[in-house]
């Protein structure tokens, strides 16, 4: 699991903190972006096995993202999960129209996160090898 | 005009003619029947007379040839006085069959033919007998008669008396007292003779007399009849006349008081008649437009139309305008035009077709009419302008809505961002992931772990009642498993349950299953079991459910301080926490049992309550097992 490498996009510093610290803790290789536009430009230059990713964000928020990642031949099977407060009505269905392939609820519950993480990879064999220039 | 009351009486003039006539007619049919009935007695009466004159000189005759067989012996003498007494006998053997109770007046007829009679008297005869025969004169009459007839009777017995002698060959003195005898019969029979003329002479007059009587009298009446009914006919007569000038009188001062301007005009349109209104209307005396056309009184722009309307109604009896009133425009004397309503009908005069118009200035109602058309459309002016105002506040409010939304939904997201990482944080550190704790550091964490997950309850609560009241809650459609939702609460109330000492009990089939929104259906029984449990100090806090008609029925029940009967009613209000002390036991945000039926209200659910102060209470709910989608949308449109 060390080289599993996990996109964490999250404009809030704490926040940012706290997932990174729970997914470093669970075993998961951490690279993180503040928005949108920077979770992009991580992904091009890393292609991580998985992207969680906050839905309200500055400059490019979560659902544009995800698009954008989708409409990127490289970046098409890079599985998705929203990071949803439960803030905006239909977030959870934007996020799945966007191409998310789940979505964990914030607050987080630090006891199952990893293992709702574990799920998700589960589901969704990492393929950043695989994946054709 | 056409039905006066002259007319009237000539047209239905049959029953009433009858009726004037019927007295009349009456007393002259009982005048003929009266004189041919006393003809008939008249000339019965001449018949008797004459009967009788041909009685006595039957009898007359039978004593001549009585005497002179006697003298002769000469059969033939004989035979003439046979012939002669037959006369009487006839009339006999009638007064005979007569006085029968129930005569053959065959046999009466053929005695009274004998008698010699002429044979159309003879019916009158037997009628006059019988009709009068206890009338005092007929009767002394008929006594006589009976009396001559006994006479004869003796005569006829003597006759043959002398014929004996005579054929004996007796000598003339021995019938000489025969003779003698039968000369004492006639003597004895003259008076008779002359009584019963008499009789009938004087029954014959009375009956005159009465006659007489009966013409006069009716006569009379027949006067006094064809006076009274010429005093009624006069009477009448003058009544309608009255009627008629009262009518005329009526019609008069219609025609001249009315403010309505009359013009009667002929088919060719020549004004005929005009009543004084019209001076008023068109500025023209009565005088100056009668003769003139009417076009006169038209503005030249209807003419036309005037003329074609007309042609067309005297063509086909097709009324273009309403005869009942049209509105039309006038021409003044001094040109201006004025609406007029005309009212227009058609009458026969002296055999003439002529037109009628009632014409009234409108004027007036027509400035009216304008100022409510005016009044009206600023009414509707006002209207459309309110409207646009009021269309602009609601959108304005809409706006504001959804501004409201997203501030809710911003303030959401920002309150949970630091929430967040309070929870995550405080949740890790109490784990020891980043490094052990005291006991005292341990039990800190909790409280603030703790009023984190309150305060995070509060805003999920705010939230969804937010969603609820503007209508933007969803509710989801997919199956799900009752059973389980109820295990998940008892999972998750699990630490708190153990940490009070109480005992959760949960009684529900092993499946549920059930197709609606299982995340509301966790949430309202999250929200009662979380309620039991908090207001539960010892003993039992139970979950049932099961399915009843249909309908999910589940239950929380629990042994805690129960609820105030008073206080039933404000339970399921926003912002109401029940215990009233100043001092706040039990933490909650007031909004949970609120929230509770708010969602019910969109699954098509119930709740209701019943607690007993101190020993307990039971919150129970109902949710359709399968929720209707047509109903749920039609319900709750977005």
């Amino acid at each position: 699991m060390m080289d599993t490498l996990v996109l964490l996009v999250e404009d809030n510093e704490v926040n940012r903190y706290l997932v990174r610290f729970l997914l470093e803790h669970g075993g998961f290789t951490v690279i993180t972006a503040n928005n949108g536009m920077e979770a992009i430009e991580q992904a091009r230059a890393h292609k991580p096995d998985l992207i969680l990713m906050d839905i309200q964000m500055p400059v490019m928020d979560g659902y544009e993202a995800t698009q954008l990642l989708k409409a990127d031949a490289a970046l098409r099977s890079v599985p998705v999960v929203a990071l949803t407060a439960y803030a905006m009505p239909h977030e959870r269905e934007r996020a799945l129209a966007a191409g998310c392939i789940g979505q964990i609820e914030k607050p987080i519950n630090t006891q199952t996160f990893i293992e709702q993480l574990r799920q998700f990879l589960g589901r969704e064999a990492p393929g950043s090898d695989d994946s054709g220039a | 005009m056409q039905a006066s009351p002259l007319r009237n009486l000539l047209a239905r003039p049959t029953p009433r003619r009858l009726l004037v006539a019927s007295p009349f007619v009456a007393v002259a049919i009982v005048l003929a029947a009266l004189a041919i009935f006393f003809m008939g007695v008249l000339s019965a009466a001449r018949a008797f007379v004459g009967g009788e004159s041909l009685w006595t000189k039957g009898q007359k005759q039978a004593v001549q040839h009585l005497e002179r067989y006697a003298q002769t012996g000469a059969e033939a003498s004989w035979e003439s006085y046979r012939q002669a007494i037959a006369v009487p006998l006839g009339d006999r053997v009638a007064r005979e069959e007569l006085e029968k109770r129930s005569p053959d007046y065959e046999v009466a007829r053929r005695g009274f033919a004998a008698g010699g009679n002429h044979e159309d008297d003879i019916d009158g005869m037997i009628r006059l007998f019988r009709w009068f025969r206890r009338v005092s004169f007929i009767d002394e009459a008929i006594t006589t008669w009976a009396e001559g007839d006994r006479l004869i009777a003796e005569l006829i017995a003597t006759a043959e008396e002398l014929r004996r002698a005579v054929q004996a060959g007796a000598p003339p003195t021995a019938l000489a007292p025969l003779l003698r005898y039968i000369d004492d019969l006639d003597t004895r029979l003259t008076p008779l003779e002359v009584r019963f003329s008499a009789t009938l002479g004087e029954a014959t007059r009375k009956t005159l007399r009465l006659l007489t009587m009966v013409m006069v009298l009716m006569a009379l009446l027949l006067t006094v009849l064809g006076g009274l009914a010429a005093r009624q006919v006069a009477r009448r007569g003058s009544r309608i006349e009255a009627r008629l000038r009262a009518s005329e009188e009526r019609f008069r001062s219609l025609w001249e008081t009315t403010n309505d301007a009359i013009l009667i005009v002929a088919v060719d349109q020549t004004i005929r008649f005009a009543n004084p209104a019209v001076h008023k209307l068109f500025g023209y005396a009565p005088e100056e437009l009668v003769g003139q056309p009417l076009s006169l009184l038209q503005p030249q722009s209807t003419h036309a139309a005037h003329q074609a309307a007309l042609a067309r109604y005297l063509e086909t009896n097709v009324r273009t305008l309403d005869w009942g009133g049209t509105e039309v425009t006038a021409r003044h004397r001094d040109g201006h035009h004025i609406p007029v309503e005309i009212v227009f009908s058609e009458l026969q005069l002296e055999g003439q077709r002529l037109f009628v118009g009632f014409l009234r200035d409108i004027t007036k109602r027509k400035e009216a009419e304008r100022g409510v058309r005016e009044a009206n459309d600023q009414l509707e002016q006002r209207v459309a302008e309110r409207t646009h105002e009021l269309r602009e506040a609601n959108e304005r409010l809409m706006e504001l809505d959804r501004m409201k939304s997203q501030f809710l939904a911003t303030m959401s997201h920002e309150l949970r961002t630091p929430l967040n990482s309070i929870l995550g944080f405080t949740s890790l550190m109490r784990e020891g992931v980043a490094g052990p704790l005291t006991a005292e550091q341990q039990r800190q964490l909790g409280f603030v772990h703790g009023s984190g997950e309150h305060l995070l309850a509060l805003i999920n609560d705010l939230l969804d009642l937010s969603r609820i009241e503007s209508g933007r809650m969803d509710v989801a459609l997919a199956p799900f498993d009752f059973a389980a939702v109820a295990a998940e609460v008892g999972q998750n109330l699990k630490p708190l349950i153990e940490q009070k000492g109480l005992k959760l009990d949960i009684h529900a089939p092993s499946t549920l299953p059930m197709v609606g929104d299982r995340r509301k259906c966790y949430q309202v029984l999250l929200n009662l079991t979380n309620n039991a449990v908090k207001f539960t100090e010892r003993g039992t806090v139970r979950i049932d459910a099961s399915m009843q008609q249909g309908r999910l029925a589940a239950s929380v029940s629990d042994t805690g301080i129960g609820i105030r009967p008073e206080q039933l009613r404000l339970l399921f209000e926003a912002f109401r926490q029940l215990d009233g002390t100043p001092r706040r036991l039990y933490e909650g945000t007031g909004l949970g049992l609120h929230l509770c039926r708010k969602l019910l209200d969109l699954m098509e659910g119930e709740i209701r309550v019943e607690s007993e102060f101190r020993s307990g209470s039971r919150f129970s709910f109902t949710v359709p097992m399968v929720l209707n989608t047509v109903r749920l949308n039609a319900a709750h449109p977005t």
